[in-house]
């Protein structure tokens, strides 16, 4: 049996009459990249904030390494290994790029009731660091404010924040959107360096990067999973060309 | 908050001379004759150090609490009713004696205050933004109408202390010593709260501020991070208290009103929101400001309220920023 | 009973005057996401104003139209110089903003009218007292406030939701991009909002002013009992500005009736009034903490 590090089961949301999530079940393999498609409208996003705690599911059980979270608020669930990025990218405008990363660290560093030492020189902040920021090619920027970032700059802080806390699980939340050419390369450098150390979960409008970094692709219709299986399976499901693919 | 090496040397210079000033006033003062000086800074003082408490709520928490008036009046009110059983020998519930010994009242007033803050705290911060705004100002009017209704102790009309509280190896009764006594509760808070903002904690604390969701998702539960602040903040403003009861000798429940919160946000602002030193500067203008317009006319809050508006409308970060050159 | 009954009525009509003051600040706070701390010197506006009037014309009802002209008027012209400027600002700005115009406007009463509060007789039509029921003898000029206060929730709740002005304004309230979406002139609508909101306010001050003092700040006790009403009736809905304003005055006005009483079964009487009337004077905030505890964005939330 294969070793599955999520099991999403009979997951159900709705907003009204708007069905977000309908009994939707997918599972994810350890280490692998799994990807999430859909068309527009489908309930991605939704979906990776039920994951992540941010939105209570109506009904269904969400299996994290074999346990139930799916009662857990957000930051227990950070806690037990599930990381993620957000589609609009999401840092501490206010702080300046050392303290966002320096921060990310101590999250996962007991516990911040500490008043007196200056934040910066805390142990594990002083180990880890330079190697955070230079794992996203920031190391330059450190002093600068992340509000002043640019807008690739804030998603490649945004990843190596998710990354310090070293994710069992890392959700990737359409990371390459509104980057160029340039920033999607970057980034897709990093993804494939992260594959083997972690298991990716991967909403991606972009086919081409999907298909070029999934091990495995689930396909989200109106809040459903109508396929699962490997790019090839996918690329080869009429019910997947006739639902999404078809469109194109 | 990233500040640039002049902007830092700048506030440097600042802090120092602000320090000298303050060290320096009762000798001119008392050199020059013009005594009333030392009683006027002393308060200056005293409502500098609630100010900063209040910017560490603000400023570097996020909290927008138009309540802090309350737990000024808690440590006011924490030393009167401590004062008045120990002048009348009659103990407190039938189980404490009161007392006027400095050392066991005012960390009483820190501790109520900050026990206080913690029950208001975690009811308030519950919701956060404009409602966050409005639930402080209502628990503090709360306080207030509790503090009119309390009749032992002198209800509306407040209750008046005989002398000021004793402290080992000083005269609190004299103006000067008091006088130093303030400004060295004000130094100790200001070293604990700078230090404090770029701690651990600190950082969390500004995370959460700027982006709560983020701080969450990181794995850290924010709120109760915002709650210790406002417990810290709390207290601060307890001992703000309890050093104003002892300057006036008296607690009314005046000290608790709405007015009094928004007159300390109003320093926090004029001063220099998120610096901790700007609120002192702030402290000392608005109340120069007060006691100067009102010489002139009487009708000083008629200039003083376009001011305000003036001040909030085109110096975003205070006084205090723009003598240090601070931008964004 | 005849005593209970009373109670009512004048927690009614506690509530209908917290109900004027809320339904324009809600509005305001839901729409524009502005927390205005100086609406109630409208309230101080109205009440002046119609003092002032109503004794020089000796007549009421000139008082009350005057009232409602300068509330509206001066809401609009400090929505057009300061307010507007406030919109894009955080919540701190506006609070210290509109601190500021609280400290002007009081100040500027006691330079026009001085410090010695205004008192206005109760009209000669509206004296006197009048048997509702065997018993209960009530004054008639508090049954006109219940009644024109009735009459102003009906008038708005024709307003919102059988004209278009109305429906644009509560689709402000739920969701402001959707109406500037739609095309609607937003600054104008904003300027309209506020001096809805700033009128109401203004016909409150009038309307009691016959009944308390009228002086300057007379607005801030009113104030933050709106802010209760509010924060119970959940930011932006008028429904939960009707529902909160009544829940506060009945609470209110019977907590204050009844309290003491209750305590003097098992205290003794000087002891059960003093506890009795702080717990009163008390029980509206204790009341506001219950519902946050239970429903941390009010009875009737928005959707934002």
């Amino acid at each position: 049996m294969a070793d599955y590090i999520l099991q999403v089961r009979n997951l159900c949301k709705s907003f009204g009459a708007v069905q977000a999530s309908a009994n939707l079940s997918f599972s994810v393999e350890r280490r692998n990249i799994h990807a999430l498609i859909g068309p527009n409208g489908a309930g991605k996003t939704t979906i990776v904030n039920q994951l992540s705690g941010e939105l209570e599911q109506d009904s269904g059980s969400i299996l994290f390494n074999s346990v139930d979270i799916s009662s857990y608020p957000v930051y227990r669930r950070v806690a037990a290994g599930l990381g993620r990025s957000f589609q609009i990218t999401s840092v501490f405008d206010n702080l300046s790029v050392a303290e966002n990363m320096a921060l990310a660290i101590l999250a996962g560093d007991g516990h911040n009731y500490r008043f007196w030492n200056h934040a910066c020189n805390a142990a594990s902040v002083k180990r880890e660091l330079a190697a955070a920021l230079s794992r996203v090619d920031l190391i330059d920027k450190a002093d600068r404010s992340a509000g002043a970032l640019s807008h690739g700059e804030k998603r490649q802080l945004e990843v190596g924040m998710a990354l310090v806390g070293k994710p069992e699980l890392l959700m990737l939340d359409e990371p390459m959107a509104g980057l160029g050419a340039g920033g999607t390369v970057e980034l897709m450098k990093l993804i494939r360096q992260l594959k083997g150390q972690m298991t990716i979960l991967l909403v991606e409008h972009d086919m081409d990067v999907v298909f070029a970094l999934a091990d495995r692709i689930s396909v989200i219709v109106y809040g459903a999973c109508i396929a699962s299986g490997s790019p090839e399976e996918i690329r080869g499901n009429p019910e997947v060309q006739q639902a999404y693919l078809g469109e194109n | 908050m990233i500040e640039s090496p002049s902007s830092s040397k700048k506030k440097l210079i600042l802090v120092t001379a602000g320090a000298l000033f303050l060290a320096a006033l009762p000798v001119a003062a008392t050199w020059s004759g013009d005594v009333y000086l030392i009683s006027l800074f002393t308060r200056v003082i005293i409502y500098a150090l609630a100010a900063v408490s209040l910017d560490l709520l603000i400023g570097y928490g996020g909290l927008i609490s138009l309540g802090h008036a309350a737990f000024v009046g808690i440590g006011g009110y924490v030393t009167g009713i401590l004062y008045v059983h120990g002048f009348e020998g009659e103990p407190l519930l039938g189980l404490f004696g009161g007392t006027d010994n400095a050392l066991v009242v005012w960390p009483l007033a820190v501790l109520v205050a900050a026990g206080f803050a913690l029950v208001i705290g975690s009811l308030s911060l519950r919701t956060s933004g404009m409602h966050f705004i409005m639930i402080t100002l209502a628990f503090a009017q709360m306080l207030y109408y509790f503090a009119v209704g309390l009749e032992k102790y002198g209800g509306d009309d407040g209750l008046p202390l005989y002398s000021r509280n004793s402290l080992p190896g000083l005269d609190l009764g004299d103006d000067l010593q008091f006088y130093y006594v303030c400004l060295f509760c004000l130094a100790l808070f200001l070293i604990l709260t700078s230090r404090l903002v770029s701690s651990r904690f600190g950082l969390v604390l500004r995370g959460a501020a700027g982006n709560m969701r983020r701080i969450l998702t990181l794995g850290i539960p924010g709120r109760r991070y915002q709650l210790v602040c406002f417990m810290i903040g709390g207290a601060g403003a307890g001992l703000a208290g309890a050093l104003l009861a002892n300057q006036t000798e008296y607690v009314s429940p005046t000290l608790l009103h709405w007015t009094v919160s928004g007159e300390l946000m109003v320093m926090v602002l004029l001063g220099g929101l998120g610096s901790l030193f700007g609120p002192v500067l702030g402290a000392a203008v608005y109340l120069l400001l007060e006691e100067i317009l009102a010489m002139y006319t009487e009708h000083w809050m008629a200039y003083l309220g376009p001011i305000l508006i003036l001040v909030v409308l085109f110096a975003k970060h205070g006084l205090f920023g723009v003598l240090t050159g601070r931008e964004d | 009973m005849i005593l209970f009954a009373e109670q009512i009525l004048n927690g009614l009509q506690l509530g209908i005057t917290l109900f004027l003051m809320s339904a324009g600040l809600t509005l305001v706070f839901g729409i524009m996401k502005v927390i205005n701390l100086a609406h109630g010197s409208f309230y101080m506006i109205g009440a002046y104003v119609g003092a002032t009037v109503t004794a020089a014309s000796g007549s009421f009802l000139a008082g009350i139209l005057a009232a409602l002209g300068a509330a509206g008027i001066s809401g609009m012209v400090v929505e057009l110089i300061v307010l507007r400027e406030l919109y894009q600002r955080d919540h701190l700005d506006q609070v210290l903003a509109t601190f500021g115009l609280i400290f002007f406007f009081n100040e500027l009463t006691r330079i026009i009218w001085g410090k010695q509060p205004l008192f206005m007789d109760v009209p000669t039509w509206l004296q006197g007292n009048i048997e509702i029921m065997a018993g209960l003898v009530y004054p008639v000029y508090r049954l006109f406030v219940i009644g024109v206060g009735c009459l102003t929730a009906l008038l708005l709740w024709f307003l919102f939701s059988r004209t278009r002005l109305g429906m644009q304004i509560r689709a402000g309230a739920s969701n402001r991009r959707m109406v500037s979406a739609l095309g609607v002139n937003i600054k104008l609508l904003y300027t309209l909002v506020f001096g809805l909101g700033t009128l109401l306010a203004g016909l409150a001050g009038v309307m009691a002013g016959p009944i308390f003092a009228v002086e300057s700040g007379m607005g801030e006790s009113i104030l933050i009992l709106t802010f209760v009403v509010i924060v119970i009736g959940g930011i932006g809905s008028v429904k939960g500005a009707v529902i909160g304003a009544l829940l506060v005055g009945l609470v209110d006005t019977l907590g204050r009736a009844f309290l003491p009483q209750l305590f003097r079964l098992f205290l003794s009487s000087s002891v059960a009034d003093g506890v009795g009337a702080s717990l009163a004077s008390m029980s509206i905030y204790i009341l506001m903490a219950a519902v946050l505890i239970l429903r941390p964005k009010g009875l009737f939330p928005s959707h934002d």
